[in-house]
């Protein structure tokens, strides 16, 4: 399993989902809900999917909606990694 | 096969021949097994449900199915039938309440019950009956041995909300003659026996899930393993697993599920994978697409997928589920069109008892083969009409070729027919957008667009479909006012129809493009012409709210 801090995580999805929105990275906020960015819960689960792969853990897709920010949700996947 | 002339007779075939067999098996995201129901469990615990519904409801009244994923759907669905009482399948409604369809099919049904399980009562809020002590909890009926009463042929199995917008829902009426007929015509296309296995990730409130995936199995007699679109979406290699472990033969769903398993193919999770014995790959409810096929074949074959097994097919709620389809083992036959360069992929031929005719749209004169025309159909399966609208019943289910006698069905796409009678869909008169299966109609996204800020103005944007090399996508074009025409107001703008349209409809806009006032094209009566629309847009013709394009 990777160590990743929060923010190292934040700049990869926001990386990630800049490939899935096709915009570029610097467009896509931090702070900007997931549905703001044009994340559906279909893409949503992709994006968490990829974080899983880079990762290489498990995580409940359920976070995405219970953390609905990019930076948020990098937070909260750091603090499961310990 | 059986002789069966409803639902209710098949199942109790199934019951009295094979009640010892597996019905439906429900799998979690990782292939574990969470629940099973063999042909006797799912008769009794079926005519459980019927036995209580009849106590709450008349035969011909309706009752709502809204059910999470999982097997109690299916005694549900099953026990309404015995019942007399009309099931009306919905999705569950979404968690980010958008504005959905429910409570439109709601007005336009009037149902008098409505079914879930007991952990999902609390939709109720969000379904109100006229009689709210109308919802119950199906999982928590105890089963009986036997339900005396029987529906007729001609009664409806089942109203299909699939059709029309958000707005004004259509509900297909599908008696059990059509649903029966139907089955049968699907059994003889895909070959399917008691010998057959089904997995299925695709929704049972959908009807290729329910039709082609779990009531096809019922028919033929064959386990139906199945999974939670959500558990597929994230985990769609577990599909393959189950069609992998369960030898299964039959398993389909709409284009992109296939994108997808190639997408999240990791070579370390499809170890050991054989899918050898996989003869029917059905590919239908959204365009197929000859690029996924070449993917998805070149991907799997060293886990023994054989290309074969691919079966591209066509189909609407409006005619029960299937209208066309190959011969199971045939190779895809692919044309070339004409001006635009993806290729066309043949969806098969008539089925068994049906008729298909290409025919102008504004002559109602029949095309010659190989032309293009709009897709007719007629024959048992074309369902009864739309629930309460006459109207609409009789353009779309009562047409007339010029010159000739009976009943076509319209069908609203555009397709042509090859000197084999294969057919070809190529595209919609219909203004309908198909993204991942679902269909959005194009007037549901703009009211969402047009309310979502204060510089957009009623009636002044499109919705459409745009074909991309990765399937269809959502484009929308929408004027703003002269005072939001900054650049940074134009970003915020632009922001809120992303966030709107996300949140209401599931759906991430491809594109937005912000007009000038007056850019959009209108007719004469100021209707909106999606269609020069999407050709401005490609062409680059439309006068942008800004210089250029960020």
């Amino acid at each position: 399993m990777a160590k990743a801090s929060a923010e190292e995580i934040a700049v990869w999805a926001r990386a990630e989902a800049a490939k899935i929105l096709q915009r570029p990275p610097e467009r896509i906020d931090l702070d900007a809900k997931l549905s703001r960015l044009g994340l559906d819960s279909a893409t949503a689960v992709h994006l968490m999917v990829m974080i899983e792969d880079w990762l290489g853990v498990e995580l409940d897709p359920e976070l995405a909606f219970e953390h609905p920010t990019l930076r948020r949700l990098a937070e909260a996947i750091a603090e499961r990694l310990g | 096969m059986p002789a069966c002339a409803t639902l209710a007779d098949l199942l109790q075939v199934r019951a009295d021949r094979q009640g010892d067999a597996p019905a439906f098996r429900y799998f979690d995201g990782r292939g574990e097994m969470l629940a099973e129901l063999d042909y006797r469990a799912l008769w009794r615990k079926a005519a459980g449900v019927a036995a209580h519904l009849r106590e709450r409801a008349q035969p011909g009244e309706r009752a709502l199915l809204v059910y999470p994923p999982g097997l109690e759907f299916l005694p549900a669905f099953l026990g309404c039938v015995l019942a007399r009482v009309t099931p009306v399948p919905l999705a569950l409604p979404r968690r980010l309440a958008g504005r959905d369809a429910s409570v439109a099919i709601l007005a336009d049904c009037r149902p008098a019950l409505a079914l879930t399980v007991s952990e999902r009562l609390d939709v109720a809020d969000k379904l109100p009956l006229a009689d709210p002590s109308g919802w119950i909890a199906t999982d928590l009926i105890a089963p009986r041995d036997d339900f005396a009463d029987r529906p007729a042929p001609e009664e409806l199995a089942l109203l299909q909300y699939t059709s029309g917008s958000t707005s004004t829902p259509k509900g297909v009426m599908v008696s059990h003659a059509n649903l029966i007929a139907n089955l049968g015509m699907i059994a003889q296309a895909l070959g399917n026996d008691e010998r057959s296995s089904y997995a299925s990730w695709t929704p049972l409130f959908h009807d290729m899930g329910l039709i082609l995936n779990a009531l096809q199995a019922l028919y033929v007699g064959a386990p139906c393993h199945l999974m939670a679109p959500t558990q597929f979406m994230q985990r769609p290699l577990t599909w393959l697993k189950l069609i992998s472990e369960y030898r299964i033969d039959v398993a389909g769903g709409p284009n992109f599920g296939f994108d997808l398993c190639v997408d999240r193919l990791r070579p370390e999770a499809a170890e050991g994978l054989d899918l050898s014995r996989w003869r029917v790959a059905f590919n239908g409810a959204e365009p197929v697409r000859a690029e996924t096929l070449e993917r998805f074949a070149k991907a799997f074959a060293p886990y023994g997928f054989r290309r074969e097994a691919f079966y591209p097919c066509y189909g609407m709620a409006e005619a029960t589920l299937l209208i066309s389809g190959g011969r199971p083992g045939a190779p895809v036959t692919v044309r070339a069109g004409a001006a635009d360069p993806t290729p066309f992929v043949a969806c098969g031929q008539a089925l068994t008892g049906e008729s298909l005719a290409i025919v102008d749209p504004q002559t109602r004169l029949r095309r010659p083969q190989g032309a293009v025309g709009e897709i007719w159909a007629r024959g048992p399966h074309v369902a009864q009409g739309y629930w309460s609208q006459p109207e609409a019943t009789a353009t779309t289910f009562r047409a007339r070729i010029v010159g000739e006698d009976g009943d076509w069905l319209r069908t609203g796409d555009l397709g042509f027919l090859d000197e084999e009678g294969r057919l070809y869909p190529v595209g919609r008169i219909k203004d309908l957008i198909i993204i991942r299966g679902v269909n959005h109609h194009p007037q549901d996204i703009e009211r969402t667009v047009e309310a979502c800020h204060p510089a957009l103005s009623r009636h002044n944007g499109a919705a459409f479909a745009l074909a991309t090399p990765d399937g269809e996508r959502l484009v929308i074009v929408q004027e703003v006012e002269r005072v939001a025409r900054m650049a940074a107001d134009l970003e915020e703008v632009e922001a809120a129809i992303r966030e709107a349209v996300t949140q209401a409809h599931e759906v991430t806009p491809h594109r937005i493009v912000l007009l000038r006032p007056g850019a959009l094209p209108k007719t004469t009566s100021g209707k909106i012409q999606r269609s020069l629309a999407r050709r401005l847009f490609l062409e680059g013709g439309l006068a942008l709210a800004r210089g250029s394009l960020a």
